[in-house]
């Protein structure tokens, strides 16, 4: 934790709070492994920011882990619902987190003591080779600075929600960032959910907020991401009037997350170490049809990460984009925790595939539907690769 | 100070931009502004000169020229 106990304030510039997203981009793509943490007693926009950042992590296919190491209002369980599907790992109560964490999120706490109470978190905070970064709205009064210096976006908003929508748009916003981390849309449904949930909550509609400055970023903000759900969403959902319509469609996205695993999780087969899915065209299109793009990339995620854990080497998805929307096929391919011998990039390199990227763990990358003459055979060539490059890493 | 200057110093203080580069002919997007810096501006500008800015006049004030003289008719009106 930060030597100096000074009291936290808005940051002064807009030029200081890009910079402070571009450190903690910079963190995100260099660093594999993230504890996501929030204060004692968790209410709605901690839980909703550490949803939020766990989602943005699971779509970069980083390892990450919530832990909630103290009680919270059954109320608020919904939103961990989301990361059910999503890939992320959610610690509560005794259920310990694995402590080869590279960085650490700390999300709308006012002060080191609103940390839980885990004995392990004093030896991650003092670890200098953990990168503290901190995201709050809580500002004044005995409030503290917790993360590094340069990783502090701790800034006058109606919540820890709206810092994080920031930041996403700062990070969409970068071209750059969004191709090297094979990255096609930070907002999806869940993510902009999440977002509204933590702010509307906070700020109990708006109704709490103390100063004029809030007031208008709040108006702002939330304008913003209604208009985004309203693209993304079939039914109209837009210009919710009240937490309880949040509730129902974060609860119902939750239902149709699971009908999705369920339906890709029909086409699981096995090879010795590598557990795989291929969605045929046909049943690509009916998991467009009936669940919807946004849902099908989170949930292919999750699945490929079970897999992989579960095959203990190897896990791999494949599936169509709707027509419609984008020529190519998807596959996305993870690595074990257990296995580190191969660097999943160097299978982009054997496959002479250009359209793709990742990191050691995970990959994904995409071919044109219509160079591909028959999918299931190409499939299989992908997985004939794979085997043989795990068989020669293990001698 | 006239409005230009003022336009200046809020783009030196909050972005650091350089006020020779901040000439009315020259587009907001030039300067570094992304919508969202261009909703901070706004903020800012609006407590600066006591006028409001409606956000359906935003995303027409494309260059310096044309959010001084949105400023300077707020401010005459």
């Amino acid at each position: 934790m930060s030597e100096t106990a000074a009291i936290k304030h808005d940051i002064r510039t807009i030029a200081e709070k890009k910079r402070i997203v571009t450190n903690i981009a910079r963190l995100l793509e260099t660093n594999d492994s993230f504890l996501v943490i929030g204060h004692e007693n968790p209410d709605e926009d901690c839980i909703a920011s550490m949803v939020s950042i766990g989602l943005l992590l699971s779509m970069m296919n980083k390892r990450v882990q919530i832990d909630l190491s103290t009680s919270f209002q059954e109320q608020f369980r919904y939103l961990l619902n989301i990361c059910r599907y999503n890939a992320i790992k959610v610690h509560e109560g005794q259920d310990m987190p694995d402590l080869g964490v590279h960085v650490i999120f700390i999300l709308d706490t006012p002060k080191p003591e609103m940390i839980g109470t885990r004995a392990f978190y004093k030896k991650i905070f003092t670890n200098p080779k953990v990168s503290k970064i901190e995201i709050d709205h809580h500002l004044g009064g005995d409030s503290t600075y917790i993360g590094d210096e340069g990783l502090q976006l701790v800034a006058s908003a109606s919540s820890t929600c709206e810092l994080i929508g920031y930041m996403l748009y700062k990070l969409s916003a970068d071209s750059g960032f969004m191709k090297r981390n094979n990255l096609q849309d930070l907002f999806q449904r869940n993510m902009i959910l999440s977002i509204l949930t933590g702010m509307i909550a906070d700020s109990h509609m708006g109704q709490y907020l103390k100063s004029r400055k809030e007031r208008f970023f709040y108006d702002h903000f939330c304008l913003m991401f209604e208009r985004m759900l309203v693209r993304k969403t079939r039914e109209g959902s837009g210009n919710f009037s009240s937490k309880e319509e949040l509730f129902k469609a974060l609860a119902s996205l939750s239902g149709l997350e699971e009908a999705c695993f369920d339906f890709l999780s029909r086409s699981i087969q096995s090879l010795d170490k590598i557990k795989h899915a291929l969605l045929d065209d046909s049943q690509s299109a009916k998991v467009f049809e009936n669940f919807g793009a946004d849902t099908l990339v989170s949930v292919s995620k999750a699945l490929t990460d079970q897999l992989a854990e579960e095959s203990g080497y190897l896990g791999l998805v494949a599936y169509r984009d709707d027509p419609a929307l984008s020529p190519f096929v998807q596959f996305r391919l993870r690595r074990s925790k257990a296995f580190t011998g191969l660097d999943l990039r160097d299978v982009l390199k054997t496959l002479s595939i250009e359209n793709g990227g990742g990191h050691p763990g995970a990959v994904g990358f995409r071919i044109e539907r219509d160079k591909i003459a028959d999918l299931g055979a190409y499939y299989q060539e992908i997985l004939r690769n794979l085997e043989k490059m795990i068989g020669d890493c293990e001698g | 100070m006239d409005s230009l200057e003022k336009i200046k110093k809020i783009l030196k203080e909050k972005l650091d931009t350089d006020p020779a580069d901040v000439q009315p002919a020259k587009a907001l997007t030039d300067l570094g502004l992304d919508s969202l810096d261009m909703y901070e501006m706004i903020y800012e500008i609006e407590t600066e000169f006591g006028v409001k800015i409606p956000d359906s006049e935003i995303a027409s004030l494309t260059t310096v020229g044309e959010l001084i003289a949105f400023i300077d008719a707020k401010k005459s009106s």
